[in-house]
């Protein structure tokens, strides 16, 4: 352990705990005892200090213990005199530090000075696509501050598959635009997610980005908490949620959220510019998650393993590293910081000459900066992709039918058609929709190109930024080449992609498409319970929930939304050992509860005996486990003899007194909670939506967010139970946040729940 | 153009850094703030005939940074490791736990 290392993190972290506790006794003085205290839409409280010690910090008078055991845990500083091994003081002042770091925000809550206003002349390019949206006014003028529990969800999915293989928390500011630019784009092609924090003489990352436009927000995994130190907290709690989310851990298993984030979190920070007290003191904290710290400049090494899986603490002075300017040295800093950690890392590359990543995905292209659209309001855009005879796909082949579009004017729009013919010994015509669907990824996935829409109403943008580099219409076909190579490679032998340009042509692909959209539509709504022998497992979270299991049917999709069963069946073939494995139904047990033995007895198998049996269709009886990822959760109203269902979107409270966040710790982590049930949004319009209970007319209440965006659905559903008011009968948010209120519109409307057999 | 370079012990971390320089970017007359939470060190750079050093001090000190200063830490007991809260809530163990072991074997799986 380095001397100079633990003195400096020692003495930091008492330096925090002391300026922590003045705070919170400055800030009980002038605001009370009584003040909330409280991170926006989270049920974890103050995440750090509840994963570590189960308090549940609701109000300022609640932070005096914590300072107290923080207090507890400090070492002196080593002497000049005495060495010792200092690794274990070093890492308990490193949770001393974290725990004061965590209630300093905890108290600028409480005193509204966070999230941090934004105080810089930047060109910054302000995104209102956080989870919980700004006021109108509010877009931009402030930062991101802790992320909520909605968009920790809802990364999920994405940090279980690999898709995002881990996190980076930049702290500091780095040596010059051009090398901080590079290393935020470095990781964005890694798909890895960034937190941005600290300064370095007043300058952060944060504005070095702001000054060269770069859009930061949830949806480019760029994340700005606050431009000191103390705000890479929320890094750490975003750590720590991820364990009691997905891990199925409670407040207080310090041990195990550790030893979870260890070997399942894939994170590291990376210290640029001058690293100080605070700084040593924050990154000793890190190190107990198992997460190293890779600093710019010199400073002493850990390089040893043990509580990280490879070297602990290491210098890379910026001077030092090969390369011929600041960018290519950004580029080796982010190389080394991830061979230090083992993230691993699936990367595809793609000859485009954009920088291409899933960390672009959700770049929005505005009209300002637009080059030229395909689809939208003013031309048409369709995609299509069919399986051909082997012969007749050229593996590799590009073509253009028809102009390009330079002759386009400047933020003009023109028709296009994407067409992929593939051909492979295991392709099904079954996988074709599954296949087209990843066209929206795929080609979100560039720099400079946004995705909105599928089949005949795709809308594609193509930005100046992209244009002016050289990208072109044949890059849509070498992106879809290459990915589809990549991650379809098991099932699709040869790719073949055509862009229709020329009207003639795409008009007549157009029918050609629109024929076998409809085919599949009427494929799609044949496909039921009934007429498969097999339902598909999805265990792909146990990465996360070590004992969830997702049985995956025609009319059950998985409860994350992203799996159906044909994208199940797909790949089970691409990856036949892999987490979507076929499960034979066996005999049916119970139509209506939806039981199967052989679902059954793949359950308590998978679930390694935590789950002996499952009940597809019901919520009452062993309804099904959930990882966390879910896009809904359903939960009894006894009074109103009915369900309510919440989306993951609706930050707002809800009859049962909880918010979503707080139901979603009942209803995660693998448990089977009676009257409690995770889902996927699509579900609700299944035929096989809870009909042990008595259907979609038992939902009472749902948020408005799901009333809006499926609308059209819903209305669908509302018919096939020959109550096409139904929804109007249900109430939502809006209308009721109680109990009290509820019932009386529910018997105003004439609910039909209320007339229902009762639920249990 | 004159510099002053001041020894700001209570500026450890960059959030002082901050409140260090908001504290005298505002002065008339201060050109540049150089302020290092690393070395504790402030280099103003001032126009000696609109401000002295004397003002930067008074500046510093009004924000509560006066030079010089240092932070009052807690106290800490002295050697008491096997007493301590941390040592009483996770029981420390020397030998392989099981739950380790599981864990680094999915590591090693996914």
């Amino acid at each position: 352990m380095s001397r100079y290392i633990a003195t400096r993190a020692i003495r930091g972290a008492n330096l925090i705990v002391a300026e922590a506790e003045a705070m919170l006794r400055k800030a009980i003085e002038e605001l009370g005892a009584d003040t909330p205290v409280t991170f926006p839409n989270t049920a974890y409280y103050l995440p750090v200090i509840f994963g570590f010690t189960g308090r549940e910090v609701t109000k300022l008078g609640d932070l005096v213990p914590v300072i107290e055991q923080a207090k507890e845990i400090l070492h002196p500083v080593p002497g000049k005199e005495l060495w010792l091994p200092y690794l274990g003081q070093t890492l308990d002042c490193g949770v001393a530090t974290l725990w004061a770091e965590e209630a300093i925000e905890g108290i600028r809550f409480a005193r509204g000075l966070e999230p941090q206003e934004i105080t810089w002349d930047g060109s910054y390019v302000p995104s209102s696509s956080f989870t919980s949206p700004d006021a109108e006014d509010q877009v931009g003028r402030h930062l991101n501050g802790p992320i909520d529990d909605i968009q920790l969800r809802s990364w999920g999915i994405q940090l279980v598959d690999g898709r995002m293989p881990g996190f980076a928390a930049i702290i500091g500011a780095a040596r010059s635009n051009e090398a901080a630019v590079q290393i935020i784009r470095e990781l964005q092609q890694r798909n890895i997610l960034i937190f941005l924090s600290g300064n370095v003489n007043g300058r952060s990352i944060i504005h070095q980005l702001m000054e060269e436009g770069v859009e930061m927000g949830y949806d480019t995994y760029i994340v700005p908490f606050g431009t000191d130190t103390i705000s890479a907290i929320y890094a750490a709690g975003f750590a720590t949620r991820a364990a009691l989310t997905f891990g199925g851990m409670k407040g207080g298993q310090a041990r195990g959220m550790l030893l979870y984030n260890k070997f399942r979190c894939f994170a590291f920070a990376i210290a640029l510019g001058e690293v100080d007290d605070l700084k040593f003191a924050t990154a000793a904290g890190v190190l107990n998650y198992g997460f190293p710290v890779i600093a710019d400049t010199v400073i002493p090494q850990i390089l040893p393993t043990g509580l990280t899986m490879y070297e602990h603490v290491v210098s890379m002075p910026f001077d030092d590293i090969e390369g011929k300017d600041d960018a290519e040295k950004a580029r080796r800093l982010v190389q080394r910081a991830i061979e230090v950690r083992g993230v691993k890392i699936k990367i595809t590359e793609v000859p485009i000459p954009v920088p291409y990543g899933s960390a672009f995905e959700g770049e929005r292209v505005r009209r300002a900066e637009m080059r030229v659209e395909f689809g939208g309001k003013y031309s048409r855009c369709f995609e299509y992709l069919t399986t051909s005879d082997f012969d007749a796909v050229e593996d590799g082949k590009i073509e253009i039918v028809g102009p390009d579009f330079e002759d386009v004017e400047e933020a003009g729009h023109m028709d296009m058609g994407i067409v992929v013919e593939v051909a492979g010994r295991k392709m099904q015509d079954d996988f074709e929709p599954v296949l087209e669907r990843q066209i929206h990824y795929f080609v979100n996935g560039a720099s400079g190109i946004q995705h909105i829409g599928q089949r005949d109403i795709a809308w594609i943008r193509l930005s100046k930024a992209a244009a002016e580099k050289g990208f072109n219409l044949k890059h849509f076909g070498e992106i879809l080449y290459a990915r589809f190579h990549a991650d379809f490679g098991a099932i699709v032998d040869k790719v073949q992609v055509t862009i229709y340009t020329d009207p003639e042509e795409m008009k007549e692909w157009l029918a050609k498409a629109r024929k076998a959209y409809d085919y599949r539509n009427r494929r799609l709504a044949d496909m039921t319970d009934d007429s498969v022998e097999e339902f598909y497992s999805c265990t792909l979270c146990q990465s996360f929930a070590p004992n969830h299991v997702c049985i995956v049917s025609p009319e059950r999709l998985g409860l994350c939304g992203a799996y159906n069963w044909l994208d199940c069946k797909a790949s089970h073939q691409i990856n036949p050992t892999g987490p979507n494995q076929p499960i034979k139904k066996g005999a049916c047990e119970d139509p209506s509860y939806g039981v199967f033995s052989g679902v059954n007895d793949f359950v308590r198998q998978a679930s390694h005996q935590t789950v002996e049996r499952v009940s597809m269709y019901s919520i009452m009886l062993d309804p099904m486990t959930a990882c966390g990822c879910f896009e809904c959760i359903a939960m009894i109203i006894p009074e109103a003899n009915g369900v309510m269902v919440v989306s993951r979107e609706d930050p707002s409270m809800t009859p049962t007194g909880m918010t979503f966040s707080t139901l979603a710790g009942m209803a995660g982590g693998g448990l089977q909670t009676p009257g409690v049930m995770g889902h996927g949004k699509y579900y609700l319009t299944s035929k096989k939506f809870m009909t042990s209970d008595g259907g979609f007319k038992r939902v009472v209440w749902m948020s408005s967010f799901l009333k809006e965006t499926m609308a059209e659905e819903l209305k669908a559903v509302a018919e096939r139970e020959g109550d096409p008011d139904l929804l109007d009968k249900i109430a939502d948010e809006r209308v009721s946040t109680t109990v009290e209120e509820l019932l009386p519109f529910l018997e105003e409307k004439g609910h039909p729940a209320l007339t229902l057999p009762p639920m249990f | 153009m004159e510099k002053t370079v001041l020894d700001v012990p209570k500026m450890y971390a960059d959030h002082h850094v901050e409140a260090v320089r908001k504290a005298l970017l505002q002065l008339d007359g201060v050109e540049k703030v150089i302020a290092s939470s690393a070395f504790k060190r402030v280099v103003v750079a001032h126009d000696p005939e609109r401000l002295d050093a004397g003002a930067i001090h008074k500046a510093l000190q009004q924000a509560g940074y006066a030079p010089g200063e240092e932070w009052e830490l807690p106290e800490i007991p002295e050697g008491k490791d096997d007493n301590s809260a941390w040592f009483q809530t996770l029981q420390r163990v020397t030998s392989t736990d099981m739950q380790d072991l599981e864990m680094s074997g999915d590591f090693r799986k996914y």
